[in-house]
């Protein structure tokens, strides 16, 4: 395979000593952040051994603990420390009483809690603490016996800290103690060449009406700020990304992971800026120097497209979330998913010249009981007490109808899925080798199961069973999250690899999902590229045929004999033009295994809910490689 | 004048100090079923203070007679609800109470354990600090199994080899079964438990394909020394002594009680 005229824009040169690459071609060179004095991750630790092909490593940047205003309430006690155990393969008592471990240690963690009023309401339980003195602290410390219950609690707290009064929960002492303890628990427990831990905190941003503009800040190193940036300060995320910049002015460097785009009603990939104005090159200069990732799935759904987006998408029905954020009104489709969001961007850059939309890929729990969630078989819900049980939950019927007569409870939480973790291809599992990996987007999100995924472009692809595949991969191209442009007239070479998570079910396919700027608008097009049993893609429609995988769902077992562990492929786009503005990600998808409603309906004995989908398609996404024309 | 107990009755105020001490008597054996509610300077010093932490300021007389007012009649209520025994049956009031005998017996925490204590607790809880056997390879890949059987051969002749493109991670380090199963499948792991030789080992095969593993290390089970797990160590005494003493408390006062338990046989 030839393509003479294709330039690769390696994205290898541009990890180095700065410590925080973008993965950028020159024209964007400007953009890169460059804090100083960062470790550089080749250096770093002398003996740890790097791996130049990189390994896969899987973590969860999403954590909340008894710091959380809102885990406090739901019953969590478990602390930074506690998280950090328990990541690491130790057990954790669920504030519902049982116990909870991973099926396999995760590689990293961070604990983010929301900055705004952490560790205030465990201070409000404590006597001893000023807070404590508070008419809202009022039993506190036994909130199983508050008159108004968890959720009544929690509505009250929320109506004060929307209020003018929401300085009343504050006390410096408190915040300082709790973030001074995070980042103490995170550099106890980083243990480089074994597991990484980050410091990192929840900016808890929204709209006025609940439009959610939630990030997690991920520092690099072993210092963070003073204290964490917080809505209290203001909701703009311009602010955050600014306050970013002076940390990293000063030697910290940190980056922002958006999360629960689904609730944002349209405001997280919103055209405008959080003032109204319309989005500018120094806007996306901003966003993408502190933004590299997004998080595409978590508990709290999938953010990756909505049926309405993507009508053409068999598969984008997927543990959708419609509410916006700790509300059950309805968040609009249009500016809250993640594909949507890279077309604009792409539309952005070719109109006008920047694009504030150019992010990869992560996944992560948003657990607010400090844990990780396991697999859809060992659901233990994500609010503490507020749903530890099935019919908390709503997965099967309450013991009595509920007021409006229905038989399950009613409650944002039905639509919520099981798990989330991010993927990273890194040489090493170190701080700078993993927050490297973020930065150039080499990441990769699943929705639990430990799927690996490799996605490479160039002119000339090694063939898949290539001794040294991947060493001439990451020579003929870009991996995951880099950048391709080219004049040539012939497709680039995509290079497509997924193993199966081994407790998990077989692979059933490997799609591309492409998204092109055709004549000024934005199209998107998924691709099966890869079948597992023996299936052959339709050259006409690009889909496998049915590999007849089933569940039973009496018992849930899986058909053992479908799905494949390993599948891999070279593929060319079909389609391919090259005056065109593309972007191309991997999505892999699972043979169909129960849903955690299902399991948990069938343990109660009862049948699963007929409005809930029985069985769940797990998947993986690779970040993002963007192709575009050489002179563009 | 001689001291004639008939004629001192008869003094007048003999006669008065008598009947006083009666109606003393009486007075004080109907004052012994009558309830008192005092209202102590402690008292309302204490429901000054909580009226400023409230609001800020300490209370006027005005307030300060209107809290207490207050307390007196929440006090009276309170009373008669236990008079009409309201508590009993109350599950609140039930685990509120339970709470907070526990936080008082909680309290009692004894001087933190001596390195002669807990170095003793280890001993007798060897179980609790014990690691499964764990096992460290190279690990090379191949599709079929007669790739993998000429690799062998290679390897154990002293070649190098190189395996074929895998995910599947190529060096693994002290892994116990467990993590083997989750990241090879659990077939791998049974396979690999079984073999008792280190170096080269037989093909091993799995859902993916077929496995050549350099075995290099097996750790056995074993215990961890002291020194490594004392503030694990540490944590264990602390929680352990506390679930004693409310059992040793518990069981102090369990004997003053006649249970009849429904749901045991005799």
């Amino acid at each position: 395979m030839k393509i003479k005229n294709l330039i690769v824009v390696s994205l290898l040169s541009a990890l180095t000593a700065c410590g925080g690459g973008t993965v950028d071609s020159s024209k964007e060179a400007s953009a890169t952040p460059a804090a100083k004095s960062q470790p550089d991750a080749a250096t770093a630790h002398p003996g740890v051994p790097r791996d130049p092909e990189r390994q896969a490593y899987f973590g969860d940047l999403h954590v909340h603990t008894m710091y959380s205003f809102d885990a406090f309430i739901f019953g969590t006690t478990a602390s930074p420390d506690d998280a950090y155990t328990f990541a690491k393969g130790g057990t954790l008592r669920h504030p519902g009483g049982f116990d909870m471990t991973l099926p396999q240690p995760l590689d990293f963690y961070a604990v983010t809690d929301h900055a705004f009023y952490m560790g205030a309401l465990r201070a409000m339980a404590d006597p001893a603490q000023a807070l404590s003195k508070h008419e809202l602290s009022q039993g506190m410390d036994d909130l199983d016996n508050v008159p108004e219950g968890r959720r009544g609690r929690f509505n009250k707290i929320i109506q004060l800290i929307r209020s003018d009064r929401k300085d009343e929960l504050l006390d410096p002492a408190v915040f300082k103690s709790a973030w001074d303890d995070t980042i103490a628990a995170a550099n106890r427990h980083y243990d480089p060449g074994t597991f990484t831990t980050f410091i990192g905190y929840e900016f808890t941003a929204s709209g006025d009406a609940f439009e959610n503009l939630h990030r997690n800040v991920i520092f690099r190193g072993e210092k963070g700020p003073d204290l964490p940036y917080s809505r209290l300060a203001s909701n703009d995320p311009e602010t955050l990304w600014n306050w970013m910049d002076e940390l990293r002015a000063q030697g910290i460097e940190s980056l922002a992971i958006p999360h629960n785009s689904n609730g944002s009603d349209g405001m997280m990939f919103s055209l405008q800026d959080f003032t109204g104005k319309p989005l500018d090159a120094s806007y996306a200069d901003l966003r993408m120097r502190n933004e590299p990732l997004v998080e595409i799935t978590q508990i709290k759904g999938t953010s990756d497209t909505h049926p309405a987006l993507s009508p053409n998408d068999e598969w984008a029905n997927f543990e959708i979330m419609p509410y916006k954020i700790a509300t059950m009104q309805a968040s609009r489709p249009d500016g809250s998913y993640v594909r949507q969001a890279l077309l604009r961007g792409m539309e952005l850059e070719e109109k006008q010249g920047f694009n504030p939309f150019k992010f990869g890929f992560i996944g992560s729990s948003d657990t607010h009981n400090a844990s990780s969630d396991g697999p859809e078989d060992d659901h233990w819900g994500k609010t503490g007490k507020i749903d530890d049980s099935p019919a908390e939950r709503a997965s099967i019927p309450m013991k009595e109808p509920g007021e409006d007569g229905s038989r399950y409870r009613t409650i944002a939480n039905t639509t919520w899925s099981a798990a989330g973790f991010a993927g990273v291809w890194a040489e090493s599992n170190t701080r700078e080798d993993i927050y490297d990996a973020f930065r150039r987007r080499e990441t990769f999100a699943t929705t639990g199961p430990r799927i690996k995924v490799r996605f490479f472009a160039g002119a000339d692809m090694p063939e898949p069973n290539d001794p040294r595949l991947i060493s001439r991969a990451y020579a003929a191209g870009v991996p995951m999250g880099g950048e391709l442009s080219t004049e040539g007239k012939t497709s680039p070479e995509f290079l497509v690899w997924a193993a199966q998570d081994a407790s998990s079910a077989g692979l059933q396919r490997l799609q591309i999902v492409k998204g092109v700027i055709r004549n000024g608008k934005p199209e998107e097009k998924v691709f099966d590229i890869a079948c597992s049993d023996g299936g052959v893609v339709d050259p006409a429609t690009h889909r496998c045929p049915d590999n007849g995988a089933s569940v039973d769902l009496t018992t849930c077992r899986i058909s053992a004999d479908k799905g494949a562990a390993d599948l891999r492929t070279v593929w060319r786009d079909p389609e391919f033009n090259s005056s065109e503005n593309a972007f191309y990600y991997v999505r892999v998808l699972e043979n169909p295994t129960c849903r955690w409603s299902t399991w948990d309906a069938i343990r109660s004995g009862y049948e699963p809910r007929p409005d809930y989908p029985a069985t769940i398609q797990e998947r993986a996404w690779s970040s993002p490689i963007w192709v575009a024309p050489a002179d563009a | 004048m001689p001291l004639n107990p008939a004629n001192m009755i008869r003094e007048p105020l003999v006669g008065f100090l008598i009947v006083g001490l009666l109606l003393f008597a009486a007075d004080h054996q109907l004052n012994q079923n009558q309830p008192t509610i005092e209202i102590t300077p402690a008292l309302q010093q204490r429901l000054a203070l909580l009226w400023e932490t409230q609001t800020g300021q300490p209370p006027d007389a005005g307030e300060l007679r209107s809290i207490t007012d207050n307390w007196l009649r929440e006090e009276i209520l309170y009373r008669e609800a236990l008079a009409m025994k309201l508590d009993s049956d109350d599950e609140i009031i039930r685990r509120r109470l339970v709470q907070k005998l526990e936080f008082i017996i909680d309290e009692v925490s004894p001087a933190l354990p001596t390195d002669a204590e807990l170095r003793q607790y280890y001993q007798t809880h060897l179980e609790d600090y014990r690691l499964p056997e764990r096992y460290s390879f190279i690990h090379y890949f191949y599709a079929t199994p007669e790739a993998a059987e000429e690799a062998r051969r290679r390897a154990l002749a002293g070649e190098t080899i190189n395996g074929e493109p895998t995910l599947l991670n190529r060096a693994n380090i002290s892994k116990n079964l467990r993590q083997i199963a989750a990241s090879f499948g659990p077939d791998f792991a049974v396979q690999l438990a079984d073999s008792e030789a280190t170096g080269w080992l037989p093909v091993i095969h799995s859902q993916y394909g077929y496995h050549l593993l350099n075995l290099t290390q097996r750790l056995p089970a074993e215990v961890v020394p002291f020194e490594n797990v004392s503030q694990k160590v540490l944590e264990d005494i602390t929680r352990s002594q506390t679930e004693r003493r409310r059992n040793e408390w518990l069981e102090s006062v369990r004997d003053q009680y006649r249970i009849i338990r429904s749901d045991e046989v005799r």
